[in-house]
């Protein structure tokens, strides 16, 4: 058994933010930068890949793939040649989603794996950073938790993204919420202050991602941790919720080969949103094992609604 | 509705002779309304059963398949229109080798059951670029296979009467045909289930009554993964969802949702049928058995599997509670690999293999006296048997002259046949005043202060079989006989860990669902136990006690000895599951 965790391709991008009127949802350029360590350690950054989803492995590992002639860049299937793990890097137990920042900082989340042996329940709130630089993973930062983690949920923080607009890190936690009352927050959190900006209460959510909508609205796209919903909220240029402005996006409900997905990913592709689909009800299976589906979502400009164009 | 379970007519237990019947155990806490039924596997009541299976439809449903299976090509044509394209279409595909490409095993070439679900005019998006045809020559064929869960669709140019592209699609169905529209119906409304939760009888004509509307929802067996439709009948403000399963033909669950403007929003599926009400019924309402001279408690714990509670025998209380806390699998070949695997609850918990089924009471039975019944809860992975998927089970026996056991099995199948499995049992007795002996070759030995011992080929037994006596009050208590092969459930042996610890009624001594207590892989008794003997033994003598329970198995993938494993196999253009369970755990045998 393994879980669902994240694997990160090191394809790095200079910011280019593009501002321009749009009459669809887009995507915010990526503005991941490469963490200098990288180098420093002797890897090629094009050819390796921060993951936390290697069997048998606990914490983030740095994978550098074989290269292949016919190969560009690699994919999460590559063949794995080495493996590097700097010794702090097992600190948080197992982790899951990995962000960068525009520095070339990666962080990640706790993500208990079959069982709490190895993931403390005083830590499920605490997001990790690799730093840049020196490669040296930390505890970044605690967020405190407004509702214990308790025996019926194992888990705290759910999601995590970057949104390279504003330099701030969004994180989910689900830490207390249970059967009956959702007790999860949503944060914003000012990377360089490393202070959180904002909550929104009672929401548990998984998938996160940053986008503008059809008006160029900014808006945090989070999928809900128990249906199939994906919803949206706008956020201000300075880092604040616009509460009033929650709106539900599209529902995974009945779609793909289980029907009753949850939003574990989304990630903004042009005007096409992807959301990786998995089944998720609190408990500690092994999420690898679970079957992912890839769903691809056009924003149709006339009905204003998000049509689902692929599954795979 | 309230919870209920429906549980098997007759099964037969692993490796006995016994045949067990259904009992309906009384939930004794406050009753709370649900709005799911999940019907086990099995589950169907005796008159539900019999009735399907000698039901016209079903019988001609079962003779379609056999005399499918005995084609050359083991598909069943869509022969519910008139039109010869259709015909043509179908003849065109079903002669194209990738398309029949999955129709018989790919190994033991056997006929795996297979039905045209679809005939249509190709749809602009099925035709790639490059295609090109004349209008109207393009028709698309849909082709389900039961035993794979795949879907394969053909573009056949009718013109040409040439097979233009084949795709393969696992774990997808089509859209289903007007004659599976009408046997799930037909399931649907003969199932005694849906007549008791409609509160009458719906007839096979549509609308069941004038204000009663009858529609087939999509749903999904993610579990089975099997075909699953959902015949829905509307009541008032009300509807109810029937999944019926069309791969094993039978009526998986109801679901009541409201008609509101939200109604299209919840898609009700088996999955989350099975999650609600195990949790409802199960994990979050203690129910009660009162039978033989039985009495107990039972509930289905968020990570230490089903623990029984309150134990009294004649009115005598026996044990405070047993659970099972955990299932230390490690792996040989590989240094530190292995999980700790937690069973309980399905959602909102911290259990990695998880009940999906109601648990199962059955009557025990030898050379055909009724001796005692059997209390016994399944736990699944999701993708099961696969690869690296578990499945455990935990049964617990009571006997009508007083003895009880308490036991649980792997039925693998794990990531490999180098396996071991050490499931940890706690065990609490009732009473302030116990004590503890142990058989050494010619007498009881008092155990003074906490300690664990291993059960080896050099361990003595006294002649009646245990290796333990527990002694809980003056002339009463318990010979422990642990499991050496003798309990005829396809055991052998048990090679037990056995800790005994004080029982502090001041502190938590593992009484509360307990997280994971050790880990995978140690391969001495450092399983978690130990700990509640640490730093420093204490005196155990004429106090409350704790006993701990691990045993060892080992998994066998060899034909012939298969052990903690499991395995599919074929059965009528199907694939089914066999497991070769391996039952450990001690029995409890009274001081007369």
């Amino acid at each position: 058994m393994g879980r669902k965790s994240t694997i990160i391709i090191l394809l790095f991008f200079c910011s280019t933010f593009s501002f321009e009127l749009l009459l669809a949802q887009q995507e915010i350029k990526s503005c991941q930068k490469e963490p200098p360590f990288i180098r420093t350690l002797g890897f090629d950054p094009l050819w390796t890949a921060l993951s936390t989803a290697e069997k048998k492995m606990m914490g983030i590992v740095l994978v550098e793939f074989e290269k292949k002639p016919s190969q560009k860049s690699p994919t999460s299937t590559s063949a794995r040649k080495t493996y590097y793990q700097h010794p702090s890097w097992v600190n948080g137990g197992f982790l899951s989603t990995i962000s960068f920042d525009f520095q070339g900082n990666a962080y990640a989340i706790p993500a208990p794996m079959i069982s709490m042996l190895h993931n403390s329940a005083n830590k499920l709130n605490t997001i990790y950073q690799i730093d840049a630089n020196t490669g040296i993973m930390r505890e970044w930062i605690n967020i405190p938790f407004y509702s214990k983690p308790t025996i019926r949920n194992p888990y705290g923080l759910l999601g995590i993204t970057y949104d390279c607009t504003a330099d701030i890190l969004i994180a989910s936690s689900v830490a207390g919420s249970d059967r009956y009352a959702q007790k999860g927050i949503l944060y914003l959190i000012q990377v360089g202050a490393q202070k959180i900006v904002d909550t929104l209460k009672g929401i548990d959510a998984m998938g996160l991602a940053v986008a503008f909508d059809e008006k160029n609205q900014k808006r945090l796209y989070f999928g809900e941790a128990r249906s199939g919903l994906i919803n949206s909220i706008a956020i201000t240029s300075g880092g604040k919720f616009l509460r009033k402005t929650i709106r539900v996006e599209l529902s995974l409900e009945g779609f793909g080969p289980r029907g009753d997905d949850k939003a574990r990913k989304i990630k903004f592709v042009g005007n096409q949103m992807q959301v990786s689909g998995i089944a998720f009800n609190y408990n500690l299976q092994a999420q690898s094992e679970k079957p992912e589906t890839i769903y691809t979502f056009s924003w149709d400009t006339q009905t204003r609604k998000w049509i689902l164009i692929q599954l795979q | 509705m309230r919870c209920f379970i429906l549980i098997g007519i007759h099964f037969f237990l692993f490796g006995f002779s016994n045949v067990v019947a259904a009992q309906k155990p009384k939930n004794i806490a406050p009753s709370k309304l649900t709005n799911s039924v999940y019907v086990a596997a099995n589950g169907y009541s005796e008159t539900s059963h019999n009735f399907m299976d000698t039901a016209a439809f079903m019988v001609a449903r079962k003779k379609q398949i056999q005399q499918l299976l005995e084609d050359s090509l083991p598909v069943k044509w869509l022969l519910d229109r008139k039109n010869e394209n259709d015909f043509l279409a179908q003849q065109i595909a079903i002669s194209d080798s990738f398309f029949t490409r999955y129709i018989f095993d790919r190994t033991t070439k056997k006929p795996l059951w297979n039905e045209i679900f679809g005939v249509s005019l190709a749809r602009p998006g099925d035709i790639r670029k490059g295609i090109t045809a004349l209008p109207g020559s393009l028709v698309r064929v849909e082709m389900y296979n039961y035993a794979l869960n795949l879907t394969t669709i053909g573009l056949v140019n009718i013109f040409t009467q040439k097979m233009v592209s084949v795709d393969h699609y696992p774990d997808t169905q089509p859209d289903i045909p007007n004659s599976l529209m009408e046997l799930a119906i037909q399931i649907a409304i003969h199932s005694p289930e849906v007549e008791k939760a409609l509160g009458y009888k719906p007839s096979s004509s549509m609308p069941i009554m004038t204000s009663t509307k009858t529609a087939l929802n999509r749903t999904k067996c993610e579990r089975s993964q099997h075909l699953c439709v959902a015949p829905t009948f509307i009541k008032g403000d009300r509807a109810l969802w029937a999944i019926v399963d069309l791969t094993d033909n039978r009526l998986v669950g109801l679901r009541w949702t409201s008609t509101g403007k939200d109604a299209d929003k919840i898609v009700v599926t088996e999955r989350r049928l099975q999650n609600e009400t195990i949790a409802d019924c199960y994990c979050e309402k203690v129910n009660s058995i009162d039978k033989k001279g039985w009495k107990m408690d039972y509930i289905i714990t968020g990570s230490d599997g089903l623990m029984i509670q309150n134990l009294t025998y004649n009115s005598k209380r026996i044990l405070n509670s047993a659970k099972l806390v955990d299932w230390h699998v490690s792996y040989s070949g590989t240094d530190g690999f292995g999980y700790s695997d937690a069973v309980g609850c399905p959602i909102f918990s911290q259990a990695a293999v998880i009940a999906t089924d109601p648990p199962k009471i059955a009557v025990i039975m030898e050379q055909g006296q009724e001796v005692g019944f059997m209390l016994e809860q399944l736990f699944f992975s999701e993708r099961w048997p696969g690869p690296c998927n578990y499945s455990y089970a935990q049964r617990y026996f009571f006997y009508n002259d007083g003895r009880f056991r308490v036991s649980c099995a792997s039925m693998g199948r794990g990531c490999g046949n180098n396996g071991i499995y050490r499931p940890v049992f706690r065990i609490a007795f009732a009473g302030n005043n116990q004590s503890l002996y142990e058989w050494n070759k010619s007498s009881w030995k008092l155990w003074e202060t906490e300690q664990w011992q291993l059960q080896t080929e050099l361990t003595p037994y006294h002649p009646n079989g245990s290796q333990y006596l527990l002694e809980t009050g003056e002339k009463s208590g318990f010979y422990i006989e642990p499991g050496k092969g003798q309990f005829k459930d396809s055991g052998r042996g048990d090679h037990a860990f056995f800790y005994i610890t004080k029982n502090h009624l001041d502190r938590d001594e593992g009484e509360a669902d307990l997280v994971t207590i050790g880990p995978c892989c140690n391969t001495d008794h450092r399983q978690g136990p130990e700990k509640f003997m640490e730093p420093i033994a204490e005196p155990i003598v004429n106090t409350d006690l704790v006993l701990w329970y691990v045993p060892q198995m080992k998994n066998d993938d060899t034909p012939g000895s298969k052990y903690c494993w499991a395995e599919t196999y074929y059965e009528n253009g199907v694939y089914k599951i066999k497991t070769y369970p391996c039952f450990a755990g001690p029995m409890f045998i009274p001081i007369k």
